[in-house]
């Protein structure tokens, strides 16, 4: 069973993953709007794990110290034009006399074809969340949708002693939300996203952490996952920091890149292993959290030009860095673990000001990033916000291609991917860039 | 014109000079954080109390990830205290290196990527403005290997130097170069 009332990283990823096969035919690979069949789905999340033709690898947790779970009501949400899909389910089990409720959360919308939803998703509109200030609007209009189903459960959770919220990807960000309602009953409420975005606006991250308390949360990443980038300043991270306890920033499996295998929920599974958080949080530590590594990063492995197989993202990846090193010491942003994306955004949301206060160093890398991205600038403080925004654009594109490939990979799924695969295909993808 | 010959070399040799220079980087921007102050918790406080209404949500528009459509009834919560200690976070430590970067393997590796390549340079080649890559190819100074051909690593470097001076008729040709990456 879970020790201490906490789920183990490995039942958190695996339970993650299973709130995907909710969806009608995820089983088969052939995602489309509507709900899986109760049997299949409970095969998958505490049975044999093997229902369905897709080839998915065994996620159930039959072989795990929560066999004795008990599958609970199974959620749709309204995931795209007015269409009700399997978005997750409530898994219930005690220990210790304690009732413990699970709620799990799925991302992305693969039933919905077609890249425009998925840019939609990713847009950064605002919409208030109670007391909580703004949270994304994408994530908070999922969020209401699931509330007709999630009511079926309103009295088991009204019961439980431990309520775990759980999720990958824009499931991870339904899940915060879910869990930050819940919190605000009092209810001992823990939460686990991977591969998470960004979900509240400026402060709204502090309420949150507030309400479910920030040891209750398990935020797990990969360092180079481009959906844990976006949504871009003004939002900011649950445990943002790179000090703070629960942000598991772990290595990426790809290495240096940002890519989009990053995001896939198999590598999360690969990376949390057989771990305990404590574990997890001492292999955050290989992270590059400090300018240290830097160098070491650049230089490690390099005789090969990454432009080649990486077009932007390569670049883009190294501006990143540089801009994190330069900045960490001096940027509230980054040191709320934020991006050179990030910086630019603020800047031009709070005026060029912000610029001349982080002194003459930084056009160095301004002038850098201008070049990268085809941009003719001139000296100093002669950077417009123009300039800046035009360079902005093309960090942003270059993001929102990533971004939009690591949706559309899970939506693919096509074939269970090692390391190894993973890694090559991102290359494919990034070299399209 | 540009044969596609030449401009192969141009396109990789300008690719690979953008790369190594932010490579080079790292040392550079070590020397000028002698000088910088770590933002302490008083400044973080001020930080973290800003407002939605204090920000420019239209100087965005336009730009991917960015709605208008933000709410204007949106409460702010309550700034929390910021975190007690962040100074161990914030120092400055020294650059440790490791592994070995050799440009001559760098260069020899890019030149075996030609076939690799054929696609994304015949595409910039197709949108290339002749006269104007000539300008800016005549600009550059004469002391300089031709980079509209094969450079060996020792002439990249002479290159790299060259741009770290900030040179503007390389800053130039580059930007012409990047430029087609995004179009």
């Amino acid at each position: 069973m879970p020790i201490a009332d906490t789920l183990t990283p490995k039942e958190a990823a695996h339970i993650a993953t299973n709130s995907y096969f909710t969806l009608k035919d995820w089983i088969n690979k052939e995602p489309s709007a509507g709900v899986e069949s109760r049997a299949n789905i409970q095969n998958r999340v505490i049975g044999s794990g093997n229902a369905g033709t897709g080839g998915h690898a065994n996620t159930s947790l039959q072989s795990t110290a929560m066999a004795s779970s008990k599958l609970g009501n199974v959620h749709s949400a309204t995931t795209g034009f007015g269409t009700s899909s399997g978005f997750g389910y409530t898994l219930t089990y005690q220990d210790g006399g304690k009732k413990h409720v699970i709620i799990a959360s799925r991302g992305t919308r693969p039933e919905m074809k077609g890249v425009p939803d998925i840019i939609t998703d990713l847009r950064a509109a605002a919409a208030p969340f109670g007391s909580f200030g703004a949270v994304h609007k994408g994530f908070k209009r999922t969020f209401d949708s699931i509330q007709t189903s999630l009511k079926k459960d309103s009295r088991l959770i009204a019961d439980a002693d431990v309520v775990h919220c759980v999720g990958h990807s824009l499931g991870g960000g339904v899940a915060t939300l879910l869990a930050a309602d819940i919190a605000t009953s009092r209810k001992n409420v823990k939460l686990y996203t991977f591969g998470s975005p960004r979900v509240g606006c400026l402060n709204t991250y502090s309420a949150i952490e507030q309400a479910i308390g920030a040891d209750n949360i398990y935020r797990v990443s990969h360092d180079l996952d481009p959906i844990t980038l976006i949504a871009p300043y003004p939002y900011i991270h649950l445990q943002p920091r790179p000090s703070d306890p629960n942000n598991m920033t772990m290595l990426s499996p790809t290495g240096k890149l940002l890519s989009t295998a990053n995001h896939d929920m198999r590598e999360y599974i690969n990376s949390v292993g057989l771990l305990g958080w404590d574990q997890v949080r001492r292999a955050s530590n290989a992270v590059d959290h400090d300018n240290a590594l830097i160098s070491r990063w650049l230089l490690h492995d390099t005789n090969d030009a990454g432009w080649v197989a990486y077009a932007s993202a390569k670049t883009l990846s190294i501006l990143f860095k540089l801009f994190n090193h330069v900045l960490k010491g001096i940027s509230s942003v980054l040191i709320l673990g934020l991006t050179a994306v990030d910086l630019l955004a603020e800047i031009l949301m709070k005026g060029l000001n912000r610029l001349k206060l982080l002194g003459q160093k930084i056009y160095i890398l301004l002038k850098h990033a201008a070049v990268w991205a085809g941009i003719k600038a001139v000296e100093g403080s002669d950077f417009t916000a123009g300039i800046i925004k035009r360079i902005l654009s093309k960090m942003l594109s270059a993001l929102r291609d990533l971004a939009v490939n690591s949706l559309a990979f899970i939506s693919r799924n096509i074939t269970p991917l090692t390391i190894g695969l993973g890694t090559a295909w991102a290359l494919s993808a990034a070299s399209t860039l | 014109m540009i044969t596609r010959q030449a401009f192969h070399y141009l396109y990789v040799n300008a690719n690979c000079l953008t790369e190594l220079a932010l490579r080079a980087l790292p040392a550079d921007l070590d020397s000028l954080l002698d000088d910088l102050e770590p933002i302490d918790n008083a400044e973080l406080a001020l930080e973290l109390e800003t407002n939605l209404k204090d920000l420019n949500f239209d100087a965005m528009e336009g730009l991917d990830f960015y709605d208008s459509e933000v709410d204007s009834t949106i409460a702010d919560p309550v700034a929390p205290p910021p975190k007690e200690d962040l100074s161990s976070n914030n120092k400055i430590q020294t650059s440790e290196q490791e592994g070995e970067f050799d440009i001559e393997t760098y260069m020899t590796n890019v030149y075996s990527l030609e076939e690799q390549l054929i696609a994304r340079i015949d595409s910039a080649y197709a949108r290339i403005d002749h006269d104007e890559i000539k300008m800016l190819l005549t600009l550059l100074p004469p002391e300089l290997p031709a980079i509209d051909g094969k450079l060996s690593g020792e002439a990249m470097n002479l290159w790299l130097q060259q741009y770290a001076n900030d040179v503007e008729a390389i800053t130039n040709l580059l930007i012409a170069i990047r430029q087609l990456d995004f179009t």
